[in-house]
């Protein structure tokens, strides 16, 4: 009996089941497996599991425009390492159906186009596609972006299962690079903005001491804005007794980084919530956008993240 | 007296098969005509359709059975029950997927979930050559994607 004997309903119910790997073998089995297993049903499943949590609305956005522009066509600059799963040769594969010759009259009905979900996760997969996304302690763990997340281009390695990581130069620096980024320091922006963009806050009025926040901050007005963890604390007045505690009603609202020492610079600011824009100087920084963190996970990863030591 | 039921089927080998409750309830095609009553007298009779047949019928049976038995080599008996892969013949295969289409008629979610379940790990790890050659299906790309699929090579595990 042939598999393609099966009704088709029992042959979605496997394939259904099947992972990648797995469905990329059966595709090249025959052309008739191949119209199946090129489904987007199939592989957004995969999608999701695998890449949901990175993955923004930037990101499929600069996924539309990478189909759509012809840098990605294959060049020498554009090629990659081999991949264990072949994910390469079908990237070739669904560039030479897609390219108007013989096989795409075959496979009319059936082409897959490269906007196919099948054709993204392969290009995630095989690192051909950056993809933008935030890392948390960029840079290894450096010492001056502890506790903070910073908006980059990543790029999957399969063979060692972490991302290379370029990040938006600081003025006139050198892209700076990392590589072995793992999962765990990945995030999807959260709020859909330009790193270089001021994020206008829109719940200064809710802050009370006690909440956990992220503020845009940046060295000087050329460099693109981090996300940085802190938490709102009480003003200087107030005894910090909740039961009698007005903080919230004050204008001024004090954020605190308690990742640094008593008495360092970084470890205290303050916060006129009125028209709250952006406010800083050259030695300090400037300080924008804030957002309150309600989410548990979110706050119990900058929690997982806390350095061992205070920083100076 | 209870409600006494009976599988009823036709074609090569016809046989009738009267089920008890803890069998009968999990056919869910069963489950819906009574509206879950098992308790009401009668006799029921339900035509199985004839391209299952009374042998693929009696193995879904058994497997009804040693599901409600809850019996200590339940864990070993499942096991076997659905290993396909029993070579160089395809009887076990083809037996499985009868098995799947039967309790996708007989709204059977769990068997027709365990029956997919084994033949999806049954193709996985494979190569598209090894496939071809167990499902005896006709590769139909043309020489350069035959190439291609040859030079992939067997696939590893992905993250």
């Amino acid at each position: 009996m042939s598999v393609l004997d099966l009704p088709d309903l029992a042959l979605d119910l496997i394939l259904e089941l099947l992972p990648p790997s797995g469905l990329s073998s059966m595709a090249k089995v025959c052309s008739s497996l191949r119209e199946r297993c090129v489904s987007d049903h199939l592989w957004e499943k995969h999608l999701i599991t695998k890449w949901g949590k990175v993955l923004g609305p930037a990101a499929h956005r600069d996924w539309r425009c990478y189909i759509s522009s012809s840098c990605h066509l294959d060049s020498p600059n554009n090629r990659i390492g081999h991949h264990p799963l072949g994910f390469d040769k079908i990237i070739s594969l669904i560039r030479s159906i897609s390219s108007g010759d013989e096989k795409r009259k075959r496979y009319a009905a059936s082409s897959l186009p490269l906007d196919s979900t099948m054709s993204f996760y392969l290009s995630l997969e095989t690192g051909r596609f950056w993809f933008p996304a935030q890392v948390y302690n960029r840079e290894n763990g450096h010492v001056g972006f502890m506790l903070s997340c910073y908006d980059a281009e990543l790029s999957y390695d399969t063979h060692t299962d972490t991302f290379q990581a370029r990040y938006a130069p600081h003025g006139r620096k050198a892209v700076a690079v990392e590589k072995g980024v793992t999962w765990e320091r990945l995030r999807a922006a959260p709020i859909d903005i330009s790193p270089h963009h001021l994020h206008v806050s829109d719940s200064l009025n809710e802050l009370k001491p006690g909440d956990h926040i992220e503020i845009q901050w940046r060295r000087n007005k050329a460099f693109p804005y981090g996300w940085w963890y802190g938490v709102v604390g009480h003003l200087e007045s107030c005894d910090g007794n909740l039961n009698h505690c007005h903080c919230h009603l004050n204008e001024m609202v004090v954020l605190e980084f308690n990742q640094y020492t008593v008495g360092s610079r970084w470890r205290r600011t303050m916060i006129n919530k009125r028209d709250h824009r952006e406010e800083g100087n050259e030695e300090e920084g400037f300080y924008g956008g804030i957002r309150k963190l309600s989410c548990k996970e979110e706050i119990a990863m900058w929690t997982r993240l806390w350095p061992s030591s205070i920083l100076e | 007296m209870s409600k006494i039921i009976v599988l009823k089927c036709v074609g090569h080998n016809p046989k009738d098969f009267e089920l008890d409750k803890v069998v009968a309830v999990q056919f869910g095609l069963i489950k819906d005509l009574f509206h879950g009553d098992f308790d009401a007298e009668s006799k029921i009779v339900v035509d199985v359709p004839v391209k299952f047949n009374s042998y693929i019928i009696g193995r879904i049976i058994e497997f009804c059975r040693n599901r409600a038995s809850w019996s200590s080599d339940r864990a070993y008996w499942e096991q076997d029950f659905f290993h396909p892969c029993r070579e160089p013949n395809q009887r076990k295969r083809k037996e499985l997927i009868a098995i799947m289409e039967a309790s996708e008629y007989l709204c059977m979610e769990s068997l027709v979930e365990l029956t997919t379940q084994s033949l999806a790990n049954y193709l996985k790890g494979k190569s598209p050559l090894t496939i071809r050659s167990l499902w005896k299906v006709e590769g139909d790309l043309t020489a350069e994607e035959e190439a291609k699929a040859l030079a992939m090579g067997v696939a590893k595990l992905g993250h």
